[in-house]
């Protein structure tokens, strides 16, 4: 099974919120768990999106019926 | 109070008032870019704010900033090398149109003046490892909060598909954004000054050891970093708004609440963290909603390295002028 540069991002920011754990004052360690927590779950969210092939995914090329239209504002 | 100590301070206040300079940008890139408030107006919102934040948040990365170095290390010339090197590197990077931080050139200023002064001993190491820490988590914090609030609000407004009505509705709400960050960037940067100051008094026994912040302290440091501000820096304004990826008035919310949100919780928390690194981050995490190409990978990437070079080099320029002020006052 292979991913997405998307959904492999957010694996690597979840790792990473993990592995500073370590170093993390134990205070702060409840930021590194809620991170990996979201970065996880857009991670599975993501894969799961890709795996579906989901027209709807913000992969796609914009059309000009999305709030980021970014290519419909500008023609306007 | 002794000259000496006055022009310190005074020193300290113009780093603030370059800090707000700055970082200005960072507070009102996205505002501007998306065209909701002129430059002028932004600048004046934006400045309000920074001030305003003295209402509202302690002085825990104050203490913070002041317990980098070991009680009694620091006299009046490290103190002022390590201004000095801090506001060195912001020139030189202000001067390239880079967005880094200021709070770290002041942590490694700071550090490289005491270096040269006391050996590395002299520097305390839990502090500087929550500081780090915190180099690598609050870009991050920044993306994965904006990357969510963005997709919140396009999963909640799936069926809005006047695309202009929308954004018309996010350029208003953009108002309370841009001023949340500005109280952000306002407690969690001048408390950065004030912990400096704090240092300065305590050095010339002109506080205790354990005293806390003075009020004078405290609205001295806003009001430089507020009108700072309000003279802002527009060549980061370009490479932050517009260089890294493309903002729309829904991006710009979601980024700067997201950064808000990050340094708020930093500062309440007692930690320095860059204001600049936590909303590129943010706007990173907006730009990949769409895809990871809308993101200008080489100018993140440039801004990166300024990131690791910016403790090194503000070290480097801080521990150069304190040597050579030992040298020509021995």
């Amino acid at each position: 099974m292979t991913f997405g540069r998307r959904p492999l991002f957010f694996l690597a920011a979840g790792v990473i919120s993990v592995l500073l754990l370590a170093p993390t004052p134990e205070t702060f360690w409840w930021v590194n768990v809620t991170m990996a927590g979201i970065a996880f779950f857009w991670f599975v969210m993501l894969a799961i999106e890709e795996g579906q092939g989901d027209r709807d995914t913000p992969d796609e090329p914009r059309g000009k019926g999305r709030p980021d239209d970014l290519e419909g504002e500008d023609r306007r | 109070m002794t000259v000496t100590v006055v022009a310190i301070i005074g020193v300290a206040l113009a780093f603030d008032f370059f800090n707000g300079f700055h970082d200005a940008a960072n507070s009102i890139a996205t505002v501007v870019s998306t065209r909701v408030l002129t430059p002028k107006q932004a600048v004046a919102w934006a400045a309000f704010w920074n001030f305003a934040a003295f209402a509202i948040f302690g002085t825990a990365v104050a203490a913070t900033i002041s317990k980098v170095v070991q009680p009694g290390v620091l006299n009046n010339a490290a103190i002022f090398s390590g201004l000095f090197g801090a506001i060195v590197w912001d020139i030189i990077t202000w001067f390239f149109g880079l967005p880094t931080s200021s709070s770290h050139a002041l942590v490694g200023g700071m550090a490289g003046a005491a270096v040269a002064l006391s050996g590395w001993t002299s520097l305390v190491a839990e502090e500087f490892q929550k500081i780090a820490v915190f180099i690598v988590l609050s870009p991050l914090l920044g993306f994965l909060l904006a990357f969510t609030i963005m997709t919140g609000i396009f999963w909640l407004f799936h069926r809005y598909h006047k695309v202009e009505k929308l954004n018309r509705g996010f350029r208003r709400a953009q108002l309370v954004s841009a001023a949340l960050f500005s109280l952000g960037h306002g407690a969690n940067d001048a408390q950065k000054t004030m912990g400096i100051i704090l240092a300065l008094l305590i050095a010339n026994h002109r506080l205790p050891i354990d005293a806390s912040v003075p009020l004078w302290v405290v609205l001295a440091a806003h009001s430089a970093i507020g009108l700072g501000t309000l003279f802002g820096g527009w060549r980061i304004v370009h490479t932050m708004g517009t260089k890294i990826t493309k903002v729309q008035p829904v991006g710009g919310f979601s980024a700067e609440t997201a950064a808000a949100a990050a340094i708020m919780l930093a500062t309440l928390g007692g930690v320095p963290v860059s204001t600049t690194h936590t909303i590129t981050g943010a706007i990173v995490g907006t730009g990949t909603t769409q895809r990871l190409s809308a993101v200008r990978w080489g100018v993140a990437g440039r801004v990166v390295w300024a990131w690791i070079l910016t403790i090194p080099g503000a070290f480097i320029v801080s521990y150069s002028m304190e040597a050579a002020l030992k040298r020509v006052w021995r």
